[in-house]
């Protein structure tokens, strides 16, 4: 069980009491978290900035309701995951293009050449597979991997049942191990 | 495998946080901020308006209310404190008899002017109070 970051709850509970130089601080300290969360559900880098800004701007109008329970970067997932899912039913189907190539340097925990090489080649394929999820089970994986959030912090965030985000997520995964398994990286859908 | 998968999937690539994209969402915002605050003076200055406008209505009415003033002083206030301690029946008899009074008073110069007059400073002044109520210590709320 994870604590929540009382640094940025008590910015937010400052924004919340008027103090914009606090909101901005906010802004500087998750944008990096909120942007990585956003960019593996949205479909390219253009719209992932245009949702991270929208996300504060929606941030802010809403923190009157904002109530001091969980993490601020979930708060900030939810706003962002309902402006996705507006984005999603005004434009069908998403297209997953553009993710950089893999850092191999992330990669440098196996112990030969072949096999960082090998893991290097998996994170890649993995990160096209990740891509072509389908929109739900994209934004389970972006809030339990990038987000770092519980199951139930995922269920909130999204509004379903706990079931439905370990329904989600079981079938994401099979659909991945099964395209990593088949070397394939066009599998999911 | 499920383990490495759980391994690859914490691990994997994320594209770089595009380096304007924060001083862009501050713009944003501070734009944001402007915006909001022209919108809460502007809504601020329709509703002082709409009282000031309802207040010249009531010009005609205001002999009326003025008979009634010197009753509202703190004096009056006294007088009417220490005669409901001394008879509360006939002081609460004499109060109630006195708005009937004043409502008769009105009554009698009811018509579209004044109540038009009352509607325009009515709703100013309940949104205000609802303002007031409904904000968070410190943050100034959007009115309008």
């Amino acid at each position: 069980m994870r604590h929540p970051n009382t640094d940025e709850q008590d910015l937010l509970r400052r924004a919340q009491a008027g103090s914009t130089g606090a909101f901005d601080e906010l802004v500087r300290r998750l944008t990096p978290r909120l942007f990585r969360i956003v960019r593996r559900m949205a479909s390219d880098a253009a719209q992932a900035e245009a949702l991270v800004q929208d996300t504060w701007v929606r941030a802010w109008r809403a923190l009157p309701r904002w109530r001091e329970s969980g993490e601020p970067i979930a708060w900030l997932a939810t706003i962002a995951v309902n402006l996705a899912r507006d984005a999603w039913r005004k434009k069908a189907p998403i297209d997953f293009a553009d993710l950089t190539e893999p850092e191999v340097e992330r990669a440098t925990e196996a112990p030969g050449p072949e096999e960082r090489l090998e893991y290097a080649q998996d994170l890649g394929r993995l990160a096209d597979c990740v891509q072509r999820l389908r929109p739900e089970h994209r934004t389970v994986i972006a809030l339990r991997y990038d987000a770092g959030l519980e199951y139930q912090e995922i269920a909130r965030t999204m509004g379903i049942p706990v079931n439905t985000v370990r329904t989600h997520l079981r079938r994401a995964k099979q659909q991945l191990l099964s395209a990593l398994e088949a070397g394939d990286d066009r599998p999911a859908g | 495998m499920t383990d490495r998968l759980d391994d690859l999937l914490f691990r994997l690539p994320d594209e770089a946080l595009p380096e304007d994209l924060i001083p862009r969402v501050h713009a944003r915002l501070h734009a944001q901020h402007w915006r909001e605050k022209w919108q809460r003076i502007g809504g601020h200055l329709l509703l002082a308006l709409s009282a000031g406008g309802g207040a010249w209505l009531l010009r005609p009415q205001i002999g009326i209310l003025a008979e009634w003033a010197p009753n509202l002083s703190m004096a009056g206030l006294e007088q009417w404190a220490s005669g409901l301690v001394a008879s509360p029946l006939g002081t609460a008899v004499a109060a109630v008899s006195g708005a009937v009074g004043l409502g008769e008073s009105l009554s009698g110069a009811l018509s579209l002017p004044v109540l038009l007059a009352l509607i325009l400073i009515g709703t100013p002044a309940t949104l205000w109070m609802m303002d007031l109520l409904q904000q968070p210590a410190g943050r100034e709320g959007a009115m309008v």
